[in-house]
């Protein structure tokens, strides 16, 4: 009964009840998008820290994440290769070394942070392979892959001569003629900034390694085993070794996490707030006028429990209704754009600079759906609580008389 | 048996400067089956008194029994129980809930008591049937004329069966021959189920139905008579 009363009372007004649920069908369509746009964003920011450089996991010599240089090679490379491969969740794996240096050209110089990797290994790691917008990838020794970015400044082409200097592992400058064979472009611009890419091979010799290595950068099959893969390889490895995953190697990506997560809970509370007010606006106001029949209901011996819960389900209704009519909505809007999505242009070089590209996919989650479900309706109750207090405060005496 | 036992009951309004006394030492005592028609002017205490037996409003001082309970001493809820079980209201005006059907209205404090649907339907229909309006059950309130929203009124408050039927001012809303009519059904509830009926009004064709007539004057009783 109460339901039925609860259902026709919301009816009454028609006009009153539909600007509130508007509120929030509009609420919660544009929570929807926002926080699947923010994850989206988060997501693809994360996405290509790891497929750009990172990977999932790392492995060097114990040390090497505070103290870079060459000395820290890794002392077992067939020790560190026989437990990748016996670790049956990594999908690939490549060996590289990386280095500090300079790369001179006829008109201008850069330092550079000198990556040298084993091209067709590397392919299944990273997408600079994919990235190439001019030239081709790395084939042979003595090639060398810069970003479109770095050869501007050092005005240089496909088929131009650079050189590349270094501190070998002796401590002694060493340099090396390499030919520009290609350039990438990858959604970080200021990853594009340092990053050059040599054959391992002519990384080892300029670098006087012999056949030894500094990094293996390792994908696993699904990213929920990369914590899982560590331990396992950290066994395995000793503590000769250090093992580090995508969020060891960029502490700023978890940074950006929780700022996402405080922003949106802060979305979300402007939100709610102000439903609630609105929510509070009708349902008090809808109490004032049937203070006569609360007095009647209240003489014919209904308990101010029941009173106080028809108003709250009278609320709860409106709360689930809106939301339900705004997911729906939100649903249209979010399915197209999260196939085709969001083409942020006007702002392609600020997304560039924190390593997402111009074009956003919107990503839902089980997180975001079960907030945006629940939060109006919630705040729908919350929004009921004072004026279903002041309807149980009703003293029938005088209410009947009410007009 | 003593239905309802007022003793010296007192009811002063007060806005902290100006004292008003609706109502002074009234002392009654009201027998099941009685058909009472508390009758006097504006202001005598009609109302008060009604609001007082009804548990609706706590007297300044004295006492309410009913069926030998104190209930001025009850509290909030106990009296909500009170009333659904034991006390019909029928209000001057008809004061149905609009967005009920006329059955949906009768029903609810058959619902609020916990009775089965079967049974609801049972009971509602033979008190519909009873007071003529069976045809109306679909109807809401404002679809119906006033006279047959007061029979409406009137079935809410038998329906549960209860112990005391109280009236206040029934037919001031309705013409004359629908009054009349209305009271003859009053007339007929407490004949055939012997319901308890006190009904205030000034109406003279209600006071010339009384079987006991209760006169109020500024707040006390003037005369208490039994006619037949």
């Amino acid at each position: 009964m109460i339901l039925k009363l609860a259902w026709r009372n919301i009816w009454r007004n028609k006009r009153r009840t539909l600007i509130v649920m508007l509120s929030i069908i509009v609420s919660v369509s544009v929570l929807l998008l926002v926080d699947t746009l923010s994850v989206g964003m988060v997501k693809q920011m994360l996405d290509n820290q790891i497929n750009i450089h990172i990977s999932h996991i790392q492995v060097h010599k114990k040390g090497f994440k505070d103290d870079k240089t060459v000395k820290n090679y890794i002392p077992d490379d067939l020790k560190v290769e026989k437990a990748i491969t016996e670790t049956k969740e990594i999908k690939s794996y490549s060996k590289r070394i990386i280095t500090y240096g300079m790369i001179n050209s006829a008109y201008n110089s850069s330092s550079a942070i000198i990556v040298g990797v084993q091209p067709d290994k590397e392919k299944s790691i990273t997408i600079i392979s994919n990235s190439i917008s001019k030239g081709r990838y790395l084939e042979n020794e003595n090639e060398i892959l810069l970003s479109k970015k770095l050869a501007q400044k050092l005005n240089v082409e496909i088929g131009d001569k650079v050189v590349l200097m270094v501190s070998d592992v002796d401590g002694n400058i060493s340099s090396e003629l390499f030919r520009v064979v290609g350039l990438y472009e990858s959604p970080y611009s200021e990853f594009d900034k340092l990053h050059v890419y040599i054959v391992i091979q002519d990384a080892q010799k300029i670098l006087k390694l012999d056949d030894k290595v500094i990094e293996f950068a390792i994908i696993v099959k699904d990213s929920k085993y990369v914590n899982h893969v560590k331990e396992r390889l950290v066994q395995k490895l000793g503590d000769l070794y250090e093992v580090l995953t995508y969020a060891d190697v960029a502490p700023f990506i978890s940074i950006m996490l929780d700022i996402y997560y405080q922003m949106i809970w802060i979305y979300y509370l402007i939100f709610g707030v102000a439903v609630c007010f609105g929510v509070i606006n009708i349902m008090l106001m809808s109490v004032f006028e049937r203070v006569r029949e609360f007095g009647v209901l209240k003489a014919i011996g209904m308990k101010n429990k029941d009173i106080f819960l028809l108003i709250m389900t009278e609320s709860f209704i409106i709360g689930v209704l809106g939301t339900i009519i705004g997911l729906a909505l939100g649903f249209a809007l979010y399915i197209p754009l999260s196939k085709s999505g969001i083409d942020l242009g006007i702002f392609a070089e600020s997304l560039a600079w924190y390593g997402v590209g111009r074009v956003i996919y919107p990503v839902l989650t089980n997180f975001t759906l079960a907030l945006v479900a629940f939060t109006m309706p919630f705040m729908s109750l919350i929004g009921a609580i004072y004026p279903a207090v002041k309807s149980i405060k009703i003293e029938p005496v005088e209410a009947i008389k009410y007009i | 048996m003593t239905i309802i036992k007022t003793e010296n009951l007192t009811k002063i309004y007060s806005d902290g400067k100006v004292e008003v006394v609706a109502l002074k030492d009234v002392s009654l005592e009201i027998l099941s089956g009685e058909f009472i028609v508390i009758a006097g002017p504006s202001g005598s205490g009609k109302t008060t008194l009604l609001n007082l037996i009804g548990g609706l409003d706590k007297p300044t001082k004295g006492k309410v029994y009913l069926e030998g309970k104190d209930i001025t001493v009850m509290k909030r809820e106990e009296l909500s129980d009170l009333r659904l079980r034991k006390i019909g209201f029928i209000f001057q005006a008809y004061n149905l809930i609009p967005v009920l059907t006329v059955f949906e209205n009768v029903e609810l404090p058959l619902v609020l008591l916990g009775i089965p649907e079967k049974e609801r339907f049972e009971r509602v229909m033979e008190v519909l049937k009873a007071l003529g309006i069976a045809e109306l059950v679909n109807k809401k309130p404002n679809e119906i004329s006033g006279g047959q929203q007061q029979r409406v009124a009137i079935a809410r408050a038998i329906v549960t069966e209860p112990a005391i039927v109280l009236a206040d001012e029934p037919t001031a809303h309705l013409d004359s021959k629908t009054g009349g009519m209305l009271i003859d059904i009053m007339q007929e509830m407490n004949q055939t189920r012997r319901i308890t009926f006190v009904i205030c009004s000034h109406d003279p064709q209600v006071i010339q139905r009384a079987r006991r007539l209760i006169k109020l004057r500024d707040g006390m009783v003037e005369s208490d008579e039994k006619l037949w």
